[in-house]
């Protein structure tokens, strides 16, 4: 495998960035229309600047408002919303490599992260996905972000990258309502450390340390997302961290008969 | 939990992690995954399994992968619908697990090839990366022009629609991108999908599947008998029931609308509604006289109706079809905003083709439009003849993707 100087490997993941930057904004250009979902982010950051939180979530009150945020703080800078949208999918699209990046090092080594950047940079689905006015490439970043800084943060203990890891979550979650996945994720591998202690005396500290994480897991995701719900609730959004509707979900699931689920997968 | 035994599901399944990951990077993540855990075997020996699950941070990974995969399968076998891109995530760890097999693989091919001349490590490791940015890129950077209609139907709107007053877009589906790109206040039809009459129609009747309206041709009884439709299309505001009965007709009709349903082995149970529950909707109509009768279901959020005839003591009766009309009512809806949305709601405007003039007419003028979607001129003016009713639409631009595939055509309202 051919070594390289740290200063190289900053270049190539440098290189990589501004690679995935550019196939992301030039499959903008490649593309006729919008998202149908599009619309309905633009028009909330249209009315998020032109008339307020409370009218514009009264159009789509569960939606998370993260994304439309941020095309609103782009229609309200001039940009406009419609090109705002794009600019911030191409950009957190681009983005995405870094957390890869950081992930895939701490698992398997520089080399692999490298790679895994480039695969990431160069990926066709998910240029496709940065080049459309859809949030998944912010929730993606997100979400990856908060998984790279808790994989780190066990790894190297540091309860900062918790934290953080935890913010990056309830940002994750104002994007997409399962962007709280984290703390589930966090949660049952606490469990499963607390059942491994039973058996195992020397993974004892181990189980510590989870918990010690998670509280600040929750704590990081808690610092966001409780301001921004009482916010929100305030303005007639009725947005949350947990999606209630993950519950009818499960309902369903238990009461979906076969035929059913084909029928609608077909369609 | 019985959609999970389907095996069609899981090819379905199976099918979108590919497309979301890309085929090739599918199987080299999973050719990663087995370098990964050969290596991990290599390092520990036998009691692998037990290191991997005392190593901390490979558990957090394990357990993410378990919720994420458990976050997505959720409403994919709960049959929700579903779009590639909820599996993104998934695909995202792919790619870590495939940049590890690119690696582990690339000294293998170089082993194998370094008795040809010319081929060093470093020739193989830029022609594998090569590769892989040319596969993905390709297909990435495919124009995807696939939607002229939008620009074109917006360009038209634009076009016609007289100056100093906002175009109003009524279209039969839900889109809102050609009221959009039109800069339209965007309004819709009741129904969308219903413009083929009872192609949404399954029922079920003594185990039997008739679709999509049932014509009986005179079937006779002489006990009462139950018919069970589901409604595929929740959205439906108000079909027509319509039994045609011939010459013998029953004593009682009676239907009940309900929005669940119970999984039995061999078909639909039959909603059993207990009294004064939410969402169940009985109508018991006492049925005079041999005419056909027809009936009027405001079904907006029902699934399943359920339909009992009973015969008069003692007598037979028949029954030579039974119809439920999805004929679009033609009502103009807006989008709902609050606790209706996702919602069509009504702007009070009354329902009915032969009511559309007048509505058109209250919405503006010539600068109304209406975008159907696979219905032809003619079959709308048709439909317009069968209500004796003259069509106030003028069609001003058409477009066909395909021969035989939809077509949509876009009308502007000629104002008298």
């Amino acid at each position: 495998m051919p070594t390289l100087s740290k200063k190289w490997k900053f270049g190539a993941l440098l290189g990589i960035l501004v690679l995935a930057l550019a196939l992301r904004a030039a499959a903008c250009f490649l593309i006729d229309r919008a998202d149908k979902d599009a619309v309905e982010y633009i028009r909330t950051a249209e009315y998020l600047v032109a008339e307020g939180p409370a009218v514009a979530f009264e159009r789509n009150p569960r939606m998370p408002p993260l994304y439309s945020t941020l095309i609103a703080a782009g229609e309200w800078s001039g940009a406009g919303a419609y090109c705002s949208g794009y600019a911030i999918s191409v950009l957190f699209g681009a983005l995405l490599v870094l957390p890869v990046f950081f992930l895939s090092r701490a698992l398997f080594g520089e080399a692999v992260g490298l790679a895994a950047a480039f695969i990431c940079a160069t990926h066709p689905y998910f240029i496709k996905t940065s080049a459309e006015i859809i949030r998944d490439s912010l929730f993606l970043f997100l979400l990856f972000s908060s998984l790279a800084l808790a994989f780190t943060g066990i790894k190297n203990f540091s309860l900062t990258k918790w934290f953080l890891a935890g913010l990056c979550c309830a940002l994750a979650a104002l994007t997409r309502s399962e962007g709280s996945e984290i703390i589930f994720a966090a949660i049952l591998w606490t469990l499963c450390c607390f059942v491994l202690q039973l058996f195992d005396q020397r993974q004892r500290p181990e189980m510590r340390k989870s918990l010690a994480g998670l509280l600040f897991l929750l704590l990081g995701f808690a610092t966001l997302c409780y301001p921004a719900e009482r916010y929100l609730q305030a303005v007639g959004s009725t947005w949350g961290p947990f999606d209630a509707r993950f519950v009818k979900l499960v309902v369903g699931f238990a009461n979906v008969t076969r035929q059913e689920a084909v029928e609608m997968e077909s369609k | 939990m019985a959609a999970l035994l389907s095996i069609s599901m899981w090819f379905a399944l199976l099918e979108r992690i590919m497309k979301a990951s890309h085929p090739v990077i599918l199987i080299l993540g999973v050719i990663g995954l087995v370098f990964a855990v050969r290596g991990f075997r290599a390092r520990h020996g036998r009691g692998w399994w037990k290191a991997l699950l005392s190593e901390p941070s490979l558990l957090f990974l394990l357990a993410f992968a378990l919720v994420d995969l458990a976050v997505r399968l959720l409403p994919f076998f709960a049959g929700v619908p579903y779009q590639d891109r909820y599996f993104l995530p998934l695909a995202t760890l792919v790619t870590i697990f495939a940049a590890k097999a690119v690696l582990e693989l690339i000294p293998r091919i170089h082993a194998r090839l370094k008795h040809f001349k010319g081929v060093t490590f470093e020739r193989v490791f830029v022609a594998c990366f090569a590769g892989i940015f040319l596969m993905n890129t390709v297909k990435a950077l495919l124009p995807h022009f696939d939607k002229p209609e939008v620009n074109a139907v917006a360009k038209t709107v634009k076009h016609l629609c007289p100056p100093g007053v906002k175009p109003v877009l009524i279209s039969s589906f839900p889109d809102p991108r050609y009221a959009y790109y039109a800069d339209a206040q965007y309004l819709s039809f009741a129904e969308t999908d219903d413009l083929v009459p009872g192609a949404k129609l399954s029922c079920r009747q003594s185990g039997q599947d008739f679709k999509p309206v049932i014509k009986l041709a005179d079937m006779r009884f002489d006990a009462p008998a139950e018919f069970l439709l589901a409604l595929k299309n929740r959205r439906v505001l108000a079909p027509t029931l319509e039994f045609d009965w011939g010459a013998n007709p029953p004593e009682e009709v009676s239907v009940v609308a309900a929005n669940y349903q119970k999984a039995k082995p061999g078909g639909y149970a039959p909603p059993s509604p207990p009294p004064g529950t939410d969402g169940v909707k009985s109508w018991r109509l006492l049925h005079q006289g041999p005419a056909p009768l027809s009936l009027t279901l405001p079904l907006a959020k029902y699934r399943l109706l359920l339909i009992t005839v009973r015969p008069a003591a003692g007598k037979t009766w028949t029954l030579n079809s039974l119809a439920l009309d999805f004929s679009p009512p033609w009502q103009i809806c807006a989008p709902g905003v609050g606790e209706r949305c996702g919602d069509w709601v009504s702007i009070g405007l009354p329902a009915g083709l032969d009511k559309l003039q007048g509505n058109l007419t209250k919405l503006g003028g010539s600068n109304v439009f209406v975008l159907t979607e696979n219905m032809t001129e003619e079959e709308l003016e048709r439909a317009f003849a069968a209500k004796r009713a003259q069509s106030p639409l003028q069609l001003v631009y058409s477009y066909q993707k395909k021969k035989g595939k939809k077509t949509l055509n876009l009308y502007q309202f000629k104002a008298e």
